[in-house]
């Protein structure tokens, strides 16, 4: 029964210092799926992504994996088993190009140079925009260039679940199309992906699963086409 | 006399090779803030913790000062690694306060701990080359001062191998970019900070270990050196090791130049004027803040 799911969050309970962000989340996500969870701010979304890579600790239940438990794995333990996170904003090194950030991508997996940069070949082939900019400094790439080249990043470390915070953020129509696009193709290779998303719309017409999170508890999980048709959820997130 | 080329030659000789000291005591301070965004307030204490650990190996273990050294810059490398373990590690998401209370609080403990054991008297510890000097053209060059000179370029060609070329090398480039960014591909953050302390804890002690037989041993020798550390951090551009070594040359001529040719009195205040020009005029000084190799 475990198995079906990718991922299983039971009643956990994080934040920062004294402030209790999320009070108690139950969510199951099954192998293979895209979902995408919506929630007004401070309602806790980036912190249950933070919480599922082990960045921030898990202060009361459990976070299962693949059928094992890693509640007190650290973020590197928990991506080496498979649980990968691009965050918010920008995050790649700026001075470096290209070609050597996705070798620090694959940093984790501890691999020979001449392996490294035969993946790192083999990851690019999904982002042809990449291959075009492949010596150019990551500083220098458009915005959803450097969301491309992040993605790409974290998946030099073969992770099972992407998690992936606002990839649409600050982006025009058309890469975000494109971002949403690659997120399609890696769900159809079996990556199993959880995202946070302001562009609440289309995401969910994308994706597979929709869940709503109101103050720091899971309120909604349903498939994301009946998401979007719940009359509460229209008003509230989706203008409609 | 003052336009006398062998006499201006010979300033520039002392400039490059006091210069290129103060580079080499300079850089671990400048790798601690690149790299971990943290200041080390103990950074004139390792320095003298090099010096004495030096004297302590040649005296007490009757060591050879090259052997004495390179036991010495081992010692050193262990001790960066716990100080960044215990002070910086436990800080790094914290303020940066925290880390500069903590190391100035090393810094008060190391120079009280040396006192005990050492006592407040002056020591001398002394080198094979302190009494060499050899001549070009009329100009001295000293030998303590040549081995300066000749550990910077080992230390700086060796670190800048380090940085470009080692696995660790690469994640702490990494890490002054993004720290955020290193947790996100799984470089770990804190194993990475213990390297650069001990990296830094190194340099700073290799750098007493040449340096120090120039002049006396005793337990606030670090004072100076870090002021020195400081106006050449910021001059160079804060956490920019190859604009430290720029700097560190450049006020190592400014300083013998303004002493032997002008007013030995402004000679130590020349660091501070440049210091204080620099934060109004470009804060970010020479070359601004990045490791970049």
């Amino acid at each position: 029964m475990a198995e079906q799911f990718v991922l299983e969050i039971r009643g956990t309970t994080g934040g920062y210092a004294d402030n209790t962000v999320l009070h108690g989340v139950d969510l199951a996500i099954p192998a293979g799926s895209w979902t995408t969870i919506i929630g007004a701010n401070g309602a806790g979304k980036s912190t249950l992504l933070k919480l599922i890579a082990g960045i921030i600790a898990c202060r009361s239940g459990r976070v299962i994996f693949q059928g094992t438990e890693v509640t007190r794995l650290s973020a590197l333990e928990r991506l080496r088993a498979g649980i990968g996170l691009v965050p918010q904003g920008r995050c790649n090194f700026p001075l470096l190009s290209v070609a050597e950030n996705l070798l620090l991508g694959g940093y984790s997996r501890r691999l020979r140079r001449a392996d490294l940069a035969r993946e790192s070949a083999a990851v690019v082939a999904r982002f042809p925009q990449l291959r075009e900019r492949w010596s150019v400094d990551a500083g220098n790439l458009s915005g959803g260039e450097q969301q491309m080249l992040e993605m790409a990043m974290v998946l030099m470390a073969r992770p099972q679940l992407l998690l992936l915070d606002e990839p649409s953020l600050g982006l025009a129509p058309g890469p975000m199309q494109a971002v949403f696009e690659t997120v399609r193709a890696l769900t159809a290779q079996g990556i199993t992906v959880v995202m946070v998303e302001q562009n609440a719309r289309q995401a969910l017409e994308r994706c597979d699963i929709g869940v709503v999170l109101e103050l720091g508890r899971v309120s909604l999980v349903e498939p994301a086409n009946r998401v979007l048709e719940h009359p509460d959820i229209r008003r509230s997130f989706l203008g409609l | 006399m003052a336009t006398d080329p062998v006499f201006l030659a010979q300033l520039a000789a002392n400039g490059f090779s006091v210069g290129l000291g103060y580079a080499l005591a300079a850089v671990g301070l400048a790798l601690i803030f690149g790299i971990l965004g943290q200041v080390n307030f103990a950074h004139g204490e390792l320095y003298m913790l090099g010096a004495f650990l030096l004297f302590w190996a040649m005296k007490q273990l009757g060591l050879p000062y090259g052997i004495a050294a390179v036991l010495m810059a081992a010692l050193m490398a262990g001790f960066g690694a716990l100080l960044a373990h215990v002070v910086i590690v436990p800080n790094l998401d914290r303020g940066f306060e925290s880390v500069v209370l903590g190391t100035l609080a090393v810094g008060i403990i190391l120079q009280n701990a040396v006192r005990l054991g050492f006592g407040a008297t002056p020591l001398d510890v002394a080198s094979p080359l302190e009494s060499q000097a050899f001549e070009i053209g009329g100009v001295l060059l000293f030998g303590q001062r040549m081995l300066v000179c000749a550990t910077f370029l080992a230390a700086f060609s060796g670190l800048y191998a380090f940085l470009r070329y080692s696995e660790i090398g690469r994640a702490m480039r990494a890490m002054a970019q993004n720290r955020e960014a290193c947790v996100m591909v799984g470089i770990d953050v804190r194993r990475v900070t213990r390297w650069t302390g001990a990296l830094a804890a190194a340099l700073t002690g290799l750098a007493g270990v040449v340096i120090s037989p120039l002049f006396d041993l005793y337990p606030n020798m670090g004072t100076e050196v870090v002021i020195k550390s400081f106006a050449v951090v910021i001059i160079g551009g804060m956490g920019n090791i190859w604009g430290a070594a720029i700097a560190g040359v450049a006020l190592g001529l400014a300083e013998s130049y303004a002493g032997g040719l002008g007013n030995a009195a402004i000679r130590d205040g020349i660091a501070f004027i440049v210091m204080i020009a620099m934060l109004l005029a470009r804060p970010q000084g020479l070359f601004g803040r990045t490791v970049r190799v």
